[in-house]
C-alpha cells in the first residue's frame, strides 16, 4: 500500500510538471514576446498598426465604423470587430456587419463619426478622407450642412 | 515591472491586518496568500466604490483608501495574537530532511521564476483579455471610473459586459498605481496569484503532514498546475481564492469549526466576483456541505453577500449573458436528444496530463473509504462544479463543439488544483504508514 500511495504520488508531480517554465530561462524571450504582441491580431494583416494609426488620428469618445475586406461575420469581420475595441479604447467601435449575420448594415453609419477601412478603399456619402497609412484609409463624418439663416 | 511589484506589495500590506482579523491562528504561507488576495480584492473594490460615488480614479484616492481601511483593520487587529500553536507545528526533525526540504523548495522557486518570465515575457496573446478582460479594464482605465455606457452598449456585447468585474478593476488598480496601461507587466498579477494558491496549499499541506520533506514534495508536485497559463483571464486568480475557499471550508468541515467555514466563504465570494465559475462554485461548496455538516450551509453566506450586488447591478443595467439568452429549454433538449457532438468534442478536446490524472485516480482508489468519509466535502463540491461546466455546455447558445474546444481544458483547471490537493491529503498517510489519520 505504501509504495503504491508512492507511486501515485509520484505519477501527481511527474505528470504535473511544467517544464516549459525551465526551459523558457533558455529561450529567446525578446522574441518570443514581440511575438505574443501580435499574435492575437495576427490572422488580418494590418489590423494592429491600422487600428494604432486610426486611434491616434481620432479624438477620445470618437465613434468609429468598422469597415474590412470581409462580407461575412465568422469569416472574419468578426474577427476584426471584436479586435478594434481593444485597439480603440476610449472609443465606440461601430459594426457595419449585423453580429453573427453576413448582412451588412450601412445604417450604422449613421451612428458613427469616423469611418475605418482595412484593405480596400471606400467611399461613403458624408465622410470625408482625413488619413490613411498602406493598410487603410479613415474618413471623417462631414459636419452636416447648416442652410443659411434667411430673414423673415 | 517597478509599478507591478509595488502593486503587489501593496496589496499584501493592505491585506495584511484584514488576513490577521479574519485568521489570527494562519502560519506565514497562508498569511501571505490571503493577504494578497484580500488585499487585490480591496483595491477593486475601491476603485468600485470610487466610481460610484462619481469619484474619478486617481493613485491618491485609491492608495488613501487602501490606507485608511488597513489602519482600521491594523487597529482591530491589535492584540489578536495566535492562540495555541496546534495547528502548523512540527516536531523536530532531523536536520537532513531540513536541507532537502530546503531544495525541493528551491526547485519550486525555480518553477515560480520560470511562470513569472512565462507570465511577463510581453502582453498576453489571449483573445479573451483582448476582447472580454482587457478590453473592460482599459476602457474603465481612460474613463476613471466604470464605464456603464461601454457595459450598456449593444454593440459591446462580444466582451461579455455581464461578467464580473473584480478581475479588470484589479488590473485597474495596477494601472492607477502605474499611471498608464501597461498590458505587458499585468503578468505580473498572475505570478502573484499563483504563489497565493501554492502558499495557501502549503500551508493547508503542512496541517496533513509533519514530515517537511513530503509537504516540500507534494507542494512541488502542485506547482505546475497553480501557476496558469491563460495569462490575462480570469481562471487564474480564481482558481486561487477558490481553492483557498475551499481549503478552508474543508478544514471548517473537519474541524467542525464555523469560523473556518465563514474564513472560506469570504474567498469564495473572491471567487465568484472573478467569473461565473465562481458563482457556480459557491453552489457546489453549498451541494458539499449539504451532503456533509449540513448545519453549516448558511456560514456561506459571506460569499452570497459579496456577490448579490454585481446580480443587481446586471439587472439594473440590463446585461444580458449569453448563456441564458434566447430559448433556453430548446437548447437544453436539442443537446440531450443529441450528446454526441457534445461528448465527442470533450474526448477530442481532453488535453493534459494523463500521468497527473492517473495518479489522481489511483489515490482516490487506494483510499476509497477516507476519500468518501473524510473527504465527502470537497469530493462533492468538486463533482457538482464539473456537472455545471457541463451543463454549461447544454445550454450554450454557441456551437457545442467550439464551445469545448475553447473552454474545456481552461474551466478544468479551476478545479484541478483542489483535487490534487486531495489526492496529496489521501496519499499523505499511506506513505507515512499511518491509518487512523485517514479514517478522521
Amino acid at each position: 500500500m505504501r509504495f503504491a500511495a508512492a507511486v501515485a504520488f509520484a505519477l501527481i508531480l511527474i505528470g504535473g510538471f511544467e517544464p516549459f517554465y525551465l526551459r523558457i530561462f533558455a529561450i529567446d524571450r525578446a522574441r518570443e514576446g514581440a511575438a505574443f504582441a501580435e499574435l492575437p491580431f495576427q490572422k488580418i494583416r494590418g489590423l494592429k498598426s491600422f487600428l494604432e494609426g486610426v486611434d491616434a488620428h481620432t479624438p477620445p469618445r470618437a465613434r468609429i465604423a468598422i469597415w474590412v475586406p470581409f462580407r461575412q461575420w465568422e469569416g472574419g469581420y468578426g474577427y476584426a470587430y471584436y479586435r478594434a475595441s481593444y485597439l480603440l479604447p476610449g472609443k465606440q467601435v461601430v459594426p457595419l456587419l449585423a453580429p453573427h449575420e453576413d448582412r451588412v448594415v450601412f445604417s450604422n453609419l449613421a451612428k458613427a463619426d469616423y469611418l475605418a477601412s482595412l484593405g480596400e478603399p471606400i467611399v461613403a456619402p458624408g465622410f470625408e478622407s482625413c488619413w490613411q497609412d498602406e493598410h487603410g484609409m479613415l474618413l471623417k463624418a462631414s459636419p452636416p450642412v447648416v442652410p443659411p439663416a434667411t430673414p423673415r | 515591472m517597478v509599478a507591478a511589484l509595488l502593486t503587489i506589495a501593496i496589496c499584501v500590506a493592505a491585506g495584511w491586518p484584514l488576513s490577521k482579523l479574519l485568521d489570527r491562528n494562519a502560519r506565514l504561507p497562508l498569511r501571505i496568500s490571503t493577504a494578497f488576495l484580500i488585499g487585490g480584492a480591496l483595491g477593486g473594490v475601491l476603485l468600485f466604490v470610487l466610481s460610484s460615488v462619481q469619484l474619478r480614479w486617481s493613485r491618491m484616492t485609491l492608495l488613501g483608501g487602501m490606507l485608511l481601511i488597513a489602519v482600521i483593520a491594523l487597529a482591530l487587529a491589535r492584540g489578536r495574537e495566535p492562540i495555541g500553536s496546534a495547528r502548523n507545528t512540527h516536531p523536530l526533525a532531523p536536520r537532513w530532511k531540513g536541507f532537502l526540504a530546503a531544495g525541493i523548495d528551491l526547485m519550486t522557486a525555480v518553477l515560480a521564476a520560470g511562470y513569472g518570465l512565462f507570465a511577463t515575457v510581453g502582453t498576453t496573446p489571449e483573445y479573451d483579455f483582448v476582447s472580454i478582460w482587457g478590453v473592460k479594464a482599459r476602457e474603465f482605465w481612460i474613463a476613471g471610473g466604470i464605464d456603464w455606457r461601454f457595459l450598456e452598449n449593444p454593440f459591446n456585447e462580444f466582451a461579455h459586459v455581464d461578467y464580473p468585474i473584480l478581475l479588470p478593476l484589479i488590473f485597474d488598480v495596477q494601472t492607477v498605481i502605474r499611471g498608464s496601461w501597461d498590458a505587458r507587466w499585468l503578468g505580473a498579477l498572475y505570478v502573484a496569484f499563483g504563489l497565493a494558491a501554492l502558499l495557501a496549499v502549503r500551508a493547508f499541506l503542512e496541517e496533513e503532514t509533519d514530515d517537511s520533506v513530503l509537504a516540500a514534495a507534494a507542494t512541488l508536485a502542485l506547482a505546475g498546475i497553480s501557476f496558469s497559463p491563460w495569462v490575462g483571464l480570469a481562471d487564474g486568480p480564481l482558481v486561487a481564492s477558490g481553492t483557498v475557499g475551499l481549503l478552508y471550508v474543508r478544514r471548517g468541515v473537519l474541524a467542525s469549526s464555523s469560523a473556518d467555514i465563514l474564513r472560506g466563504a469570504l474567498f469564495l465570494g473572491i471567487a465568484g466576483s472573478f467569473k461565473n465559475e465562481g458563482v457556480a462554485l459557491i453552489a457546489a461548496a453549498a451541494a458539499g456541505l449539504l451532503l456533509t455538516a449540513p448545519r453549516f450551509v448558511a456560514r456561506l453566506w459571506p460569499a452570497i453577500a459579496i456577490v448579490t450586488p454585481w446580480f443587481v447591478l446586471k439587472r439594473l443595467h440590463h446585461l444580458q449573458t449569453d448563456l441564458t439568452t434566447g430559448p433556453i429549454l430548446d437548447r437544453i433538449t436539442g443537446h440531450l436528444a443529441n450528446l454526441q457532438p457534445m461528448l465527442s468534442a470533450l474526448a477530442t478536446y481532453t488535453r493534459g496530463k494523463p500521468l497527473f490524472w492517473i495518479g489522481i485516480g489511483l489515490a482516490l482508489l487506494l483510499a476509497l473509504r477516507a476519500a468518501v468519509t473524510r473527504e465527502r466535502f470537497l469530493l462533492v463540491a468538486l463533482l457538482v462544479q464539473t456537472g455545471f461546466f457541463l451543463a454549461a455546455y447544454l445550454v450554450t447558445p454557441h456551437d457545442v463543439t467550439w464551445h469545448v474546444r475553447w473552454s474545456w481544458e481552461r474551466i478544468v483547471s479551476q478545479i484541478t488544483l483542489p483535487l490534487g490537493f486531495v489526492a496529496i491529503a489521501l496519499l499523505v498517510p499511506l506513505i507515512e504508514g499511518r491509518r487512523g489519520r485517514l479514517e478522521g
